[in-house]
């Protein structure tokens, strides 16, 4: 185990909905970057490495559909987990196979928290 | 009379002319009189004033109508535009040729006849062409009044369509209004409810326990409000037919015992009792929309506990053949009258307006089922009586995955 914490993209236009996940991750034990933009959230993509990104689908500049295909394509990102937070229970099923999870909102605090410990483990321990 | 030996035709219809003209006054009485013989007793249409003057003009036409043939198409159209009958028009032509004839020597009958048969026929032909002339004008009139018809038909249906555009497009409106209403509270709900629980698990500090009960009713009262915005969504989709179903691999008797686990502490604040059975029969693998399942089940269950005051209620689940399963849930509740069972399912209707505003709910919960129900291709039904508790069954089709 190292010091440094694992990295979290926080991908989340709604400023109350991002201190909420990034609050719930960050008390799972992630290091977290809070991003509400999606050209701004591929600019990061390519410059950090997350083992985590909270993706909501519906972003100003980008969709999230879009951000993903990039995190998948990228080698340094494509093993990354992505949880998918969203209220377009369509749009996020149609990307189900291409995440971790998918959480439709309004997403409980202590259910994102305890998911994001579980994966931090895993990631902790390879 | 002079007698013509041997002349041609028209030299003939001359003679006649002539002999007509001579005695002008009295052929017209003696074939007046023939014409009183040989229609009035059998014509109705013609009343016998009128006998004279046709005669007088009918004699006229025949003296001109002999030497010009044309002459009696124009009288023929000018009876026919008097409204006489061809029947009557034939005889007419009858009375007139005997009549003729009468006047004629007999050597030059066949001369005279041709003459005569001529100018009947011309006077046949005029007649014939006046009513074709009618009849055209008439398909004309019929015609423009069927297009005024058409037009003014076409625009009322134009109207009507145009209406049911707009009463559609109201009701679409609507719906995607809803949906979009409730997509859109979801937002605000999400920050209230994961703020709450933030100050719950004392992210902020810790809390006391007044504080922490106070969070908890922002939590609970949060996941109500949450639970009714899901309901107008189900509702809008379903009405919008853009409700599609994920169907996986689920297990009927995990599902009931997870409707079972999370209604449990709802019947046992009123004191109810809740028990599950299970039938062996059924398999433990199904395909389905587990979620939605879960859904009609939980709402079923709900329902029953709402209207229950004493006793319990009981989740039944059960194979029904080998291509049909059922869950069932009875309770033993106040029960519905045969006059609300019609209704229960419609969306909004509550059974008892005041009951329902004490119970809470909008009403929805039964119509979802029902609709959910039909997607699935199963069927909901009712057994109750006021008083006597409700037994609702769910009865869908049973799909095994193929291994």
């Amino acid at each position: 185990m190292t010091d440094t914490k694992p990295l979290a993209l926080i991908i989340e236009d709604n400023e109350d909905q991002n201190l909420i996940f990034t609050t719930a991750l960050t008390q799972a034990g992630y290091a977290t970057e809070s991003i509400r933009d999606g050209t701004v959230a591929l600019d990061r993509l390519n410059a950090v490495t997350p083992t985590m990104v909270i993706l909501d689908l519906h972003v100003p500049g980008v969709n999230g559909g879009v951000i993903l295909r990039e995190i998948r394509k990228a080698p340094r990102t494509q093993n990354a987990h992505v949880i998918i937070v969203s209220a377009d229970a369509e749009f996020a099923s149609s990307l189900q196979a291409q995440v971790d999870l998918v959480l439709l909102k309004p997403v409980s605090f202590s259910q994102l928290s305890h998911l994001a410990s579980r994966y931090i483990k895993e990631s902790k321990s390879p | 009379m002079e007698n013509p030996a041997s002349v041609r035709v028209h030299e003939l219809a001359d003679y006649l002319v002539k002999q007509a003209q001579a005695h002008r006054t009295d052929l017209i009485n003696q074939y007046r009189q023939s014409l009183r013989n040989n229609l009035f007793t059998n014509r109705t249409e013609m009343r016998p004033s009128e006998i004279g003057n046709v005669a007088v003009e009918t004699a006229d036409a025949w003296i001109r109508g002999l030497s010009q043939p044309e002459w009696g198409m124009e009288y023929g159209a000018k009876l026919s535009g008097l409204g006489l009958s061809e029947q009557t028009i034939l005889s007419l032509s009858q009375v007139t040729r005997q009549f003729v004839l009468t006047v004629v020597e007999k050597d030059d009958i066949r001369q005279a006849l041709d003459i005569v048969d001529a100018y009947q026929d011309s006077l046949t032909l005029g007649f014939m062409k006046n009513l074709e002339k009618l009849i055209l004008a008439e398909q004309e009139r019929i015609r423009g009044a069927l297009q005024i018809a058409i037009g003014r038909y076409t625009v009322e249906i134009k109207d009507i369509q145009d209406m049911a555009k707009r009463a559609t497009e109201a009701s679409e409106f609507k719906t995607r209004f809803i949906a979009r209403i409730s997509h859109e509270l979801r937002t605000p709900l999400g920050a209230i409810l994961g703020i709450s629980e933030m100050l719950q698990q004392s992210v902020y500090g810790p809390l006391t326990p007044a504080q922490m009960d106070i969070t908890q009713r922002i939590i609970n009262n949060t996941h109500n409000l949450e639970r009714i915005f899901t309901e107008f969504l189900d509702q809008s989709q379903l009405e919008l037919g853009q409700l599609h179903l994920r169907e996986g691999e689920f297990s009927p008797q995990d599902l009931v015992q997870t409707v079972y686990s999370n209604t449990l502490p709802l019947a046992l604040k009123k004191q109810l009792t809740m028990n599950v059975e299970t039938d062996s029969a059924l398999p433990s693998s199904l395909i389905g929309d587990r979620a939605r399942i879960e859904q009609i089940l939980s709402n079923l269950v709900v329902n029953a506990i709402k209207y229950t005051q004493t006793g319990g209620i009981v989740l039944h689940v059960a194979a029904d053949g080998s291509e049909r399963w059922i869950m069932q849930v009875k309770d033993t509740g106040i029960g519905i009258s045969k006059e609300d069972q019609a209704h229960i399912f419609e969306a909004f209707h509550q059974v008892d307006e005041n009951s329902g505003r004490e119970l809470g709910g909008v009403g929805l919960g039964l119509a979802i089922v029902q609709q959910l129900v039909a997607i699935m291709k199963g069927t909901v039904s009712v057994k109750s009586e006021v008083g006597q508790g409700s037994t609702f069954t769910v009865n869908l089709p049973l799909r095994v995955p193929t291994r």
